[in-house]
């Protein structure tokens, strides 16, 4: 594992070196501006950065993201508890999650103008069908012997879902969230760019306006940071999901 | 008495065929008896039908006792450690949690595990996940357990120390023990009666008792009377095999 990190780490610092050789070469900061120049670009914003345009797109993000999980989670679970809901929704599910729900984003901002709530709403439809329909497989996956050994000592279905289903489902449940964490990143920034006067990614586009090449790519720089710092917290959580995971 | 099956004729549903039928026997409380039969005969519908997991269509199933059932493969729960794969039943049975706590530390050490309490399933082995799986069923407290080919997938080592282990567990506890097997040798060597399922459907079941003690010796196998039992056993056996 500690082998695999450094064989990362050392790629990662030799395309970031030759980027800034290439940039120092070609100096046109406004058309590739440099990872120093970028760093240094986002220490100078620090304070709209930090203070005023992040903190608006985290909470797109965050509340999305915990919308999107809440309905997934429920919705799932009905479809597995009761057969008729998900004949309903299993085959529509699948369908929209075909849709590119970026390119459908403007349609938000037409009906709920350059709004937080069009943003939202972009992040949980980006999210939630897959989280849903791994919820659902995850719960599907459950092992029917289990179930009965737990009737045989006398459960109640709310017992041999808590003890039994939920174990079973999590390891898929976190490997959508894990799948789905960097979509809403990118469309909460997407939406912004779309429609909003707020926030990194409507911030990211104006500098485009100005030709400031590493104040574009400042918002981005701290997207992805946001973005691994999620993955490291889910990454976190599924170590413990580890011992089993191969099991169910 | 502990179990009894009066006239019951079971089949599954959108099946033809029954795989019992107007089937009768008992078992008497505390003994250890062995259901032996070729595959498919339907021992562990049997179980199901014992523990209430399926219900006869004709006749009737007289349970006394309180089942505790082992299914044929562990299924310990691998997000559960071993102290918490004991206590399922008692969580269940919603019973207090320093009270659960010590019943599951009394059981694990029952079965030889003290020191495993935080062990993970699959840093167990075979035998050791068996004998979780024991404690498991014993923690639901009941008198009678139904242990489904509780060591078929053991090797053959692990399996004879396993099954000196569970006699030695019979004959300290005051249960009655009902076991499914494939194999001739543990059949003999672990019960005082076996139950030979026959036939498709089973319509009885030939009964031949075990003439050796209850506190026996491997080496008792090697008596004559054991020795010609057993080629009687074999000879049934293989008679249903080519049917
Ligand atoms: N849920 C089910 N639905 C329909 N048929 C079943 C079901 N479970 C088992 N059967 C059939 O019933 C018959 C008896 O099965 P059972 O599992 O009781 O056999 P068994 O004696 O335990 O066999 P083994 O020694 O291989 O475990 C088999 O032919 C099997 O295919
Ligand atoms: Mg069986």
């Amino acid at each position: 594992m500690k082998k695999r990190h450094l064989a990362a780490s050392i790629l990662a610092i030799v395309i970031l070196v030759l980027w800034q050789l290439l940039a120092m070469k070609v100096n046109i900061p406004h058309i590739i501006p440099s990872p120093v120049a970028i760093v240094k670009k986002t220490w100078e914003l620090r304070e709209t950065l930090f203070l005023v345009q992040l903190p608006v797109t985290l909470y797109t993000i965050v509340v999305g993201f915990l919308i999107s999980v809440g309905i997934s989670l429920v919705l799932a679970t009905a479809m597995e508890e009761f057969e008729v809901v998900e004949a309903m929704f299993y085959p529509v599910l699948v369908v929209t999650q075909t849709i590119p729900v970026m390119c459908i984003s403007p349609l938000f901002v037409l009906w709920f103008g350059y709004t937080q709530t069009a943003r939202i709403i972009a992040v949980v439809l980006a999210t939630f069908f897959a989280i849903t329909l791994n919820v659902f497989d995850g719960l599907k996956r459950t092992d029917v012997r289990k179930i009965e050994l737990m009737q045989t000592i006398g459960a109640s279905a709310l017992q041999i879902f808590l003890h039994v289903k939920v174990p079973t489902a999590l390891p898929m449940f976190l490997t959508a969230l894990k799948m789905t964490l960097p979509w809403a990143v990118i469309d909460a920034a997407v939406a912004e760019w779309l429609g909003a006067n707020e926030g990194l990614g409507y911030f990211s586009k104006r500098m485009i306006s100005t030709m400031d090449g590493p104040a574009v790519f400042a918002p981005v720089l701290i997207l992805t940071i946001i973005a691994l710092m999620g993955m490291a917290i889910l990454n976190l959580i599924d170590k413990k999901v580890g011992i089993y995971r191969s099991e169910v | 008495m502990a179990l009894k099956f009066k006239n019951v004729t079971f089949r599954y549903e959108d099946e033809p065929d029954c795989i019992m039928e107007n089937l009768s026997f008992e078992i008497e409380k505390g003994g250890l008896t062995s259901f032996i039969g070729a595959s498919g005969c339907g021992k562990s519908t049997a179980f199901r039908l014992i523990n209430g997991l399926l219900t006869p269509q004709e006749g009737e199933i007289i349970c006394e006792e309180k089942c505790g059932y082992m299914p044929q493969h562990d299924l310990l729960f691998p997000w559960k450690n071993v102290e918490q794969n004991v206590m399922i039943p008692l969580v269940v049975q919603k019973v207090a949690k320093a009270k659960r706590k010590a019943m599951a530390a009394e059981l694990i050490s029952r079965v030889g595990l003290e020191g495993c309490e935080k062990k993970y399933p699959k840093e167990l082995s075979g035998g050791m996940r068996q004998r979780v799986a024991f404690a498991r069923t014993l923690s639901t407290g009941a008198n009678m357990l139904l242990l489904d080919e509780p060591f078929s997938a053991l090797d053959s080592i692990t399996r004879v120390s396993m099954q000196e282990w569970l006699l030695e567990q019979w004959r300290a506890l005051d249960k009655t023990i009902l076991l499914v097997t494939h194999d001739v040798d543990e059949a003999v060597f672990l019960s005082e009666r076996i139950l030979v399922f026959t036939g498709h459907p089973v319509k009885q079941l030939m009964e031949i008792p075990v003439p050796l003690p209850k506190d026996r010796t491997r080496s008792m196998l090697l008596r004559p009377e054991i020795i010609k039992l057993k080629e009687e056993l074999i000879k049934v056996l293989r008679q249903e095999a080519t049917l």
